[in-house]
């Protein structure tokens, strides 16, 4: 659905926002709603997406996988687009916006590091200055894609604040754009955020399901009965979700970092430990403490480590079109490790999320069932981390 | 009648320019913070802004910052600052009072609950730093049912046509934001502010207040010159920060906070 004037999904959504921001977000949507009608645009877009960023991306079938889960398994594999993954189809998108709006520097946030490594590939290919922010703790775990980063030119700023992840470069992004709002783009990464940004960055990732759709179709005759995909903001997962919502008959599994268990508070579970709260610029489900205070998270996977989570995911959940459930680091771990044997391809720990899911529920969903998996991006980044929680363990 | 809608009466009378003081409250503890507020009345203080503590705040710059660590480190919170609020009126301190918030701490103590206890407490106004004009119907009746004013930030980049919406909704006073930014001290000020004053007073009665990066007597002298009244924040919080160790950290803050209220034209 699209949010309503106000940028609401239901109840949630919004612009929460200071007020230096409000106009920018108007410009924004204005910009965005003039642009996605004009064949200019749209061809510039889907020219960048096929020739630069490598798209229709293929909907594999997992012979393996499926052997040993027995059901039937398709990956849609947004790992193999350029920089590894999907997070370039909304950056593509975002910056013909900002050149449009004629912004002279791009700012983003990152957490696994792949949206600012994905935002610094088209500043780079427009010539634009851009700069990411990062908290400290993922720089260091994610230290191969900070220096693509650089790399590709861009300046990563380090964040010192608060937890030193994803939540905290949000608020330094943030405030970096009311203090430069007239020439800076942001370019945000996920399906958070204030309104119209849900929308936009939905709207970027919506080729997802689009493109599966038809391939699902011309492979197998007919819709899947479950579509998998991990949730961090959750733009992954709306994007191949999306065009399926109004087929009556698919089921959709949102996963959430389940962190090392729920019970120990060590998670980024929002539909199990969260409560419904105001965080950058939306409200939806908030993982946050009794006196409202953001929660400190945890997972593995730097790009599910975050407080919040986009307001149409809870939107959908409080109307129970999508089942969402969380899966440990070690799970997580596990389904890594298993689908690089299985099948030859290095997940990103994010997208191993959604692969834990289905071997650990795999009696649960029933005999014999059509399943996509997205494959949201590839796992060269977490070679290092995957390393040492193994050595850990043993 | 409302201790604001009081205050600019009389500085109105006097031709007198108002000097709004934000401090974030439990800031470096209740006590201290409490010693401090106790003093700020005598130094020049017309308007007290408590900042109610947040876990992540996106609009201010890092001395704010800090202070907001440093109170929550302590577990500071809606109900703390209530109670602060009561204790201040239990000690015959009559300053008006603005909570200053983010729009999170409030929506999970309740909107309804909130204000009722905001106005039980002795508090005259509520600014919620995320909460535009757009979604605060709500806030605005329950305020205005209560007796509590509603402040809204006008800033540099708000148009014209916004200007109007926001202050047809606020009450007390209107706040300007002097430039594009975070909370923060700065060496230069904006050269936006004095036709933005302008330009808001073409729409509205109430008076207006100037901040974001005002720290020194010069600054407060140049602006209290085109506005009703001035406000200081970050500078005030730096002062606490740097004499945190203090055993006269009231008296301290005390003497600073005279020498730029003793500034206004």
């Amino acid at each position: 659905m699209n949010p309503d004037k106000r940028g609401m999904f239901g109840k949630f959504g919004g612009k929460f926002v200071p007020e230096t921001l409000m106009n920018a977000l108007a410009e924004l949507e204005i910009c965005y709603r003039k642009c996605i009608k004009e064949k200019s645009f749209k061809d510039e877009l889907n020219y960048y997406l096929h020739e630069y960023a490598g798209r229709p991306t293929p909907l594999y079938y997992a012979e393996r996988l499926s052997r040993k889960l027995e059901h039937k398994i398709y990956l849609k594999r947004e790992d193999l687009l350029h920089t590894g993954a999907h997070k370039i189809n909304n950056t593509i998108g975002q910056i013909l916006l900002a050149r449009r709006m004629g912004k002279k520097r791009i700012i983003a946030e990152t957490g696994a590091g792949q949206h600012g490594v994905a935002t610094a590939t088209v500043s780079a290919m427009f010539g634009i200055k851009c700069e990411i922010y990062m908290g400290e703790e993922d720089i260091h775990r994610q230290n191969l894609n900070v220096f693509r980063m650089n790399l590709l030119g861009a300046n990563v700023i380090n964040v010192k604040s608060g937890s030193r992840t994803l939540k905290d470069a949000m608020n330094e992004a943030i405030r970096d754009w009311v203090t430069n709002v007239r020439h800076t783009h942001y370019i945000l990464g996920s399906v958070g955020g204030p309104h119209p940004y849900p929308m936009i960055v939905r709207d970027f990732q919506k080729i997802i399901g689009l493109e599966a759709k038809s391939q699902i179709l011309r492979k197998e005759g007919r819709l899947p009965d479950y579509l998998v995909a991990c949730v961090g903001g959750g733009s992954n997962s709306i994007g191949l979700f999306y065009n399926f919502l109004k087929d009556k008959k698919v089921k959709f599994i949102g996963v959430e970092a389940g962190g090392l268990g729920i019970r120990t508070g060590k998670h980024a579970a929002r539909f199990k430990g969260g409560r419904v709260g105001v965080l950058h610029g939306s409200k939806s489900y908030v993982l946050q403490d009794e006196n409202g205070q953001i929660s400190t998270t945890h997972s593995i996977s730097a790009g599910l480590d975050y407080a919040g989570v986009g307001p149409e995911h809870s939107y959908l959940f409080e109307k129970g079109r999508i089942q969402y459930d969380a899966v440990s680091d070690k799970d997580a771990v596990n389904a890594f490790t298993f689908l690089c044997k299985s099948e030859g391809i290095i997940p990103a720990l994010e997208s191993a999320h959604a692969v834990a899911y289905v071997m650990k529920n795999r009696k649960k969903l029933g005999r014999n069932k059509l399943i996509i998996i997205n494959l949201s991006g590839r796992g060269d980044k977490d070679v290092q981390v995957v390393g040492d929680y193994i050595s850990q363990l043993s | 009648m409302n201790r604001i809608d009081k205050k600019f009466a009389e500085l109105r009378k006097t031709s007198g320019k108002g000097f709004v003081l934000y401090l974030t409250a439990g800031d470096p503890n209740m006590s201290d913070s409490f010693k401090i507020i106790s003093q700020v009345e005598k130094a020049g203080v017309d308007i007290l802004e408590l900042g109610i503590p947040f876990s992540d705040p996106l609009a201010d710059g890092p001395t704010i910052q800090r202070a907001s660590s440093r109170s929550l480190r302590r577990h500071t919170s809606v109900k703390d600052v209530l109670n602060l609020v009561k204790r201040i009126r239990k000690g015959k301190i009559d300053i008006p009072l603005v909570l200053f918030t983010y729009y999170n701490p409030v929506l999970n103590y309740g909107l309804k609950r909130f204000i009722s206890d905001c106005s039980g407490s002795g508090v005259d106004g509520v600014l919620i730093l995320d909460l535009p004009h757009e979604e605060a119907g709500e806030y605005i009746l329950l305020a205005s049912k209560n007796d509590i004013k509603t402040i809204f930030l006008i800033t540099p980049t708000t148009p014209e046509n916004r200007i109007k919406d926001i202050v047809k909704i606020s009450s007390g006073f209107i706040y300007c934001v002097s430039r594009t930014g975070v909370t923060g001290a700065r060496k230069d000020l904006s050269g936006d502010a004095p036709s933005m004053v302008k330009k808001i007073k073409k729409h509205t009665k109430l008076p207006v207040a100037v901040g974001f990066g005002i720290s020194t007597p010069g600054q407060v002298k140049e602006v209290s010159g085109y506005c009703d009244a001035v406000v200081v924040g970050s500078a005030a919080v730096k002062k606490i920060e740097d004499n945190i160790n203090s055993a006269n950290i009231g008296k301290v803050i005390k003497k600073y906070i005279a020498s730029l209220t003793k500034a206004l034209i």
